[in-house]
């Protein structure tokens, strides 16, 4: 159970790591080193911290942890990209290692337990016949109703070790809104690896995505501390114009409270631009203090103050979109319990 | 991959690391992987030091000096030693050889 203190030690510390843009020293008096550490893996965060003789042995373990499903995620990209390119598929590398080195310039700042890769709807079977073609193998509850309609995902296993599962995206969306999903596919930033460039989001639509992450985690009292790191770290180097086209971009796809909730995490950690607290303060978003909502994404297990309907009632930018959030909430429940299924 | 050397010829020109090798510092090494072939290397001690010194795009000779430099071993030692693996990485497709 994490205190008070570490969480406020946490706080600063990601705080120095925006500022500095590389990883901090942990002060000597530090009292519950296990507590804080406990905090930092929960979130993935232990990368925030420079190398410490009280920690060797961990940190060389998570490390050492973070290489063995990354290293084989890079080569799943680098396999599967010529095959979508190839078809003709438009697709997009969402939350992986290439993510990681965007935002931190590390592919291995932080454990990426699969390959997700985003999708047009059109698109969604041919994407999963070049897999399966490739040899992965679609997971057997993957074809229930839940996962193809509400999840809108399908999990398909590697044929080899050496490779990584592939989540095939066709929704990155709202959990109460509409789908917004082609938005993200064009335009894509093309990242350089392996003598391959392969699509990945722009700063504003992974600056997007990275908003509905951090609701998703909300809803599913997930730590995602992790999630608004990127963010931060992400917001923290944008110019004025970037900022602009983020707002805008929120407006158009009905992400303005939700960026805005994000946005208030954020500054727990890290100075906002002028237009974004301007945002940010044009919005009634009454829901809870900063600092409990900051409590809330990274020790969810002690905050859980937010039942998950109210929500997406509240982030909803548009009374029309309620009926549909409370129906589409309801669906999903339905079909979760149908597969037994726990997952968002 | 014009620019790989061939791996029985000497080794003349500027070292770096391949485009097809990612790295990640961790315990007491370095690991790699060759994203062309997925496999897997783990370099320690004097190995580890001559990584890290492939970032300013030594020459074979920059890396002996060096060598000798932190490691007080003699101008012979480090010349063999490094030549067994430049060779060992390049046959690994983890390094390149621009020569001038």
């Amino acid at each position: 159970m994490a205190s008070a203190s570490s969480l406020d030690i946490l706080r600063n510390l990601l705080r120095q790591f925006v500022l500095q843009r590389r990883a901090v020293e942990l002060q000597n008096n530090v009292a519950n080193i296990e507590e804080l550490w406990t905090l930092l893996s929960d979130n993935r965060l232990c990368s925030l911290l420079r190398d410490d003789d009280r920690l060797f042995e961990r940190q060389t373990a998570y490390r050492q942890s973070v290489w063995s499903v990354n290293a084989p995620a890079l080569s799943t990209i680098c396999l599967i990209a010529p095959l979508f390119e190839k078809d003709s598929i438009p697709h997009l590398f969402i939350k992986g290692p290439l993510m990681l080195h965007e935002v931190y310039q590390d592919y291995f700042f932080r454990p990426t337990t699969d390959v997700d890769v985003l999708v047009a709807s059109n698109d969604f079977y041919r994407a999963g016949a070049v897999l399966a073609e490739a040899g992965f193998v679609l997971e057997p509850d993957c074809k229930r109703v839940y996962w193809r309609i509400f999840l809108g995902e399908q999990h398909y296993y590697p044929p080899h070790k050496t490779l990584t599962v592939v989540d095939l995206h066709r929704r990155v969306r709202h959990p109460a809104g509409p789908a917004t999903m082609e938005r993200f596919l064009d335009p894509v930033l093309r990242h350089k690896i392996g003598g391959r460039s392969v699509a990945v989001p722009t700063p504003v639509n992974l600056a997007l995505l990275l908003v509905v992450y951090l609701l998703k985690g909300i809803m599913t009292y997930e730590a995602v501390g992790y999630f608004l790191l990127d963010l931060a770290m992400l917001l923290a180097r944008m110019d004025e114009r970037a900022v602009h086209q983020l707002i805008a971009e929120a407006r158009e796809r009905k992400l303005t409270l939700a960026l805005c909730l994000a946005l208030r995490a954020v500054r727990m950690i890290a100075p906002l631009s002028p237009l974004l607290e301007k945002e940010i303060n044009g919005q009634k978003l009454s829901l809870m203090s900063d600092a409990e909502l900051f409590r809330q994404l990274l020790v969810p297990g002690i905050a859980r103050t937010w039942p998950r309907i109210r929500a997406l009632i509240k982030t909803c930018d548009h009374v029309n979109d309620l009926a549909q959030a409370v129906a589409w909430e309801v669906g999903r429940k339905i079909a979760q319990r149908a597969c037994g299924a726990h997952l968002f | 991959m014009n620019d790989r050397t061939n791996i029985d010829s000497p080794i003349s020109g500027t070292l770096s690391v391949s485009e097809y090798a990612v790295a990640s510092e961790f315990g007491d090494g370095v690991s790699i992987m060759n994203l062309e072939t997925s496999a897997y290397y783990r370099l320690q001690g004097v190995a580890w030091f001559v990584w890290r010194e492939l970032a300013t795009a030594p020459t074979f000779e920059d890396l002996c000096v060096a060598i000798q430099d932190v490691y007080r071993v003699s101008p012979e030692i480090s010349a063999r030693d490094l030549e067994s693996l430049l060779r060992d990485l390049l046959h690994g497709g983890l390094i390149t050889v621009r020569h001038r």
